[in-house]
């Protein structure tokens, strides 16, 4: 059994302007100690799967109107919401992306450390305080002790983000939900902090869920990837693969739109057009007014191509091995 | 666009010494208690039809020098050679007219459009105030080719800024930069908030006008893919100062200064098969207002010694319009890999 399983995954948003489908079919699963990307652009559906998976999805007006995700074997859709407060911040712990906004800045960092431990365990002040502290030396804080006392605003971005990491693993969590948790950081700040959740993943075996948009930083640490375009799943598949192997038109279009995969100063390779709104998601694939190998039959929903070792794509004309295998070649 | 022959060879926008320190006032009587040193003496060339990219982390002054440059903040020193004239020493009418010349294109597309006017008035009325067109009804036309150039539909000139997305607010702002025919343009972090496949489009364009228009760029990023893929010249800034000033081959393929470096290791890269050691800087940019003595970079630098923390490192031409400013460059001009140097002073 892994650890997460999402199912067909559906929440969607009723707004004035009709049922949007924000996710709409969204399924993969992670095991422990793995990383899975979740990447895609704007609007993609990403950050609504990740807030969907801690039912933190603001109700009215958005709604999980279908599927299951079951961690550890237990269904957080249908849990009752006091067992699902054990779950969150204890079992299942999320990074936001914007250090800034995502601390209270009226408590010090150190109370705010401790109140995550004071409610999932049993321990007094005293100790929670020196978990705390123990936090705070392992995320890279200088002096731990007067950094405790900081309140947000003393701290620089980089700092904010070790803290809410610090808070995120206080409690030894089986999952850290990491949403775009560097996108705000600089380049040397953001190794750091990747390097970081991949030493503390390592050492209590945790479950990854990272979702970005920076196909570098998916390279870079994941294990799994998951594609997500208009609320659906594109293609999934082993980082090594998906890079490999690009088969879905979409993964193969945003890998080669990277300007380090091109000659400098030569043309980029562009996708035509932008991610539609969930008001204008289009019939049967949802790629297909930006597609270039489009034919009339992408009107009805795209078919599952399974290329084993877990290297799915749902797309009526997937690139063939030849095709994908002259894409990476172009990178040499 | 004609240049007289003599001015060819000469760059376009010569900065010397520039400066910009915001002053910090505390108390009840609001006394200057220091200074924000954003930019502390920059000097670089930008040549004719070049692009300069210039990188840095947050809070390195790259902002800064692009605005004080173009005089949208004032500098406090430095002189800003461009057209034969010194910028910072304009009358202001002088270098309302100047204006024309040097453009800019802002990181955020959300907030440098004008809500309350249509896309023809934003595009229009610099055109009509530089005498471009005769009226407002002369500009609308105009603006409407323009919009055409940067890819948007010319009857977009009726519409409000609201109504477009991130990608097509960029283009609008491309097409009010590049309305006045102008010879130098400041593109600050002018794509980091698109998307992959729309960041790839605006690239594209940005490429494109250049050609058409014999454009200059300094473009002001963090991105180093984005530099890699668009520059000719690398200016990388640490604590407002410059670290290294180079040929886009060389800063990418011999980089020397440590912090370049680390920067370049820093980037993920998008292969997974391809991980790299990476040179782990430690802590955070130190404040502009207190910088550390000596060398800026010593309190981060893996090969930090003595004289770091003790002299200011000179500027050492290394190569062929190659500037490093380091200490480890005083007497040789040959690259010192930092991993192999870590690895061999550990050794050692």
């Amino acid at each position: 059994m892994a650890l997460l399983e999402v199912d067909n995954l559906q929440t969607h948003f009723f707004t004035d302007k009709g049922q949007l489908p924000s996710v709409d079919g969204v399924s993969f699963e992670i095991e422990k100690g793995e990383t899975v990307g979740i990447v895609g652009e704007s609007g993609c559906g990403k950050s609504v799967t990740a807030m969907s998976i801690l039912r933190l999805i603001p109700q009215p007006p958005g709604r999980i109107v279908g599927g299951q995700i079951r961690f550890k074997g237990r269904d957080l859709a249908t849990m009752p919401i006091d067992q699902l407060r054990k779950v969150r911040g204890n079992e299942i712990s999320v990074i936001f992306q914007e250090p800034m906004t995502s601390l209270n800045p009226v408590y010090t960092v150190g109370d705010q450390i401790m109140e995550a431990i004071l409610l999932h365990q049993a321990v007094e002040e005293e100790a929670a305080r020196s978990i705390a502290l123990e936090m705070l030396d392992k995320v890279g804080i200088p002096e731990p002790v007067i950094s405790i006392d900081k309140y947000p605003h003393q701290m620089s971005g980089g700092q904010k983000q070790r803290v809410m990491i610090a808070m995120a693993l206080s409690c030894q969590p089986d999952l850290l939900i990491a949403d775009e948790p560097t996108t705000a950081l600089d380049v040397t700040i953001q190794a750091q902090i990747l390097e970081l959740i991949r030493e503390l993943q390592r050492t209590n075996d945790m479950g990854v869920m990272l979702i970005t948009h920076d196909l570098g930083v998916v390279a870079e640490s994941c294990d799994k990837v998951v594609v997500l375009y208009a609320g659906r799943v594109a293609e999934t598949a082993s980082a090594v693969d998906l890079f490999d192997r690009p088969t879905h038109p979409y993964t193969a279009g945003l890998l080669q739109a990277l300007p380090d995969r091109a000659n400098p100063g030569a043309r980029l390779y562009t996708i035509d057009g932008m991610v539609p709104p969930p008001t204008d998601f289009p019939q049967g694939c949802r790629f297909n007014n930006r597609c270039p190998r489009a034919t009339p039959e992408c009107q009805t929903v795209p078919p599952l191509h399974d290329l084993g070792d877990g290297h799915k794509v749902w797309c009526h004309h997937p690139l063939s091995a030849e095709e994908s295998a002259a894409l990476s070649g172009e990178d040499a | 666009m004609t240049r007289p022959q003599s001015e060819r060879t000469e760059p376009l926008v010569k900065v010397r010494g520039l400066k910009k320190y915001f002053p910090i006032f505390k108390g009840f009587f609001r006394q200057r208690v220091g200074d924000v040193k954003a930019v502390d003496g920059i000097s670089f060339d930008i040549m004719p039809a070049e692009t300069v990219a210039m990188v840095g982390e947050s809070g390195c002054g790259k902002t800064t020098a692009g605005r004080s440059l173009l005089r949208l903040i004032e500098p406090n020193a430095g002189t800003v050679h461009f057209r034969g004239k010194n910028i910072p020493d304009l009358a202001p009418e002088e270098l309302r007219k100047m204006r024309r010349y040097m453009q800019i294109i802002f990181q955020d597309p959300y907030s440098s459009l004008n809500p309350r006017q249509t896309i023809g008035q934003i595009i229009g009325t610099p055109l009509v105030l530089h005498g471009l067109a005769k009226n407002q009804r002369e500009a609308e036309g105009m603006a409407k080719e323009l919009l055409e150039k940067v890819g948007l539909q010319a009857r977009y000139t009726s519409r409000y800024p609201h109504e477009f997305s991130g990608g097509q607010r960029q283009r609008i702002g491309i097409a009010r930069a590049v309305a006045l025919n102008p010879d130098f343009i400041v593109c600050d972090e002018a794509v980091s908030a698109l998307d992959v496949s729309v960041q790839a489009q605006v690239l594209n364009l940005l490429l494109d006008l250049k050609d058409e228009y014999n454009l200059s760029y300094l473009f002001i990023t963090h991105d180093l893919s984005v530099v890699r893929h668009v520059s000719d010249r690398v200016v990388v800034m640490y604590l407002g100062q410059v670290a290294e000033n180079a040929p886009n081959k060389a800063i990418f393929s011999k980089p020397r200064h440590p912090y370049t470096q680390a920067l370049l290791s820093a980037v993920p890269r998008a292969d997974p098969r391809r991980k790299r050691q990476r040179i782990m800087l430690p802590g955070d940019v130190p404040k502009p207002s207190n910088p550390p003595s000596g060398c800026r970079f010593h309190t981060r630098c893996p090969l930090a010694e003595a004289r770091c923390s003790q002299a200011v490192p000179d500027a050492h031409e290394v190569g062929e319009d190659h500037i490093v400013v380091c200490h480890l460059y005083d007497g040789r001009t040959e690259p010192i890999d930092v991993l192999e140097e870590m690895a061999r002073r550990k050794g050692a």
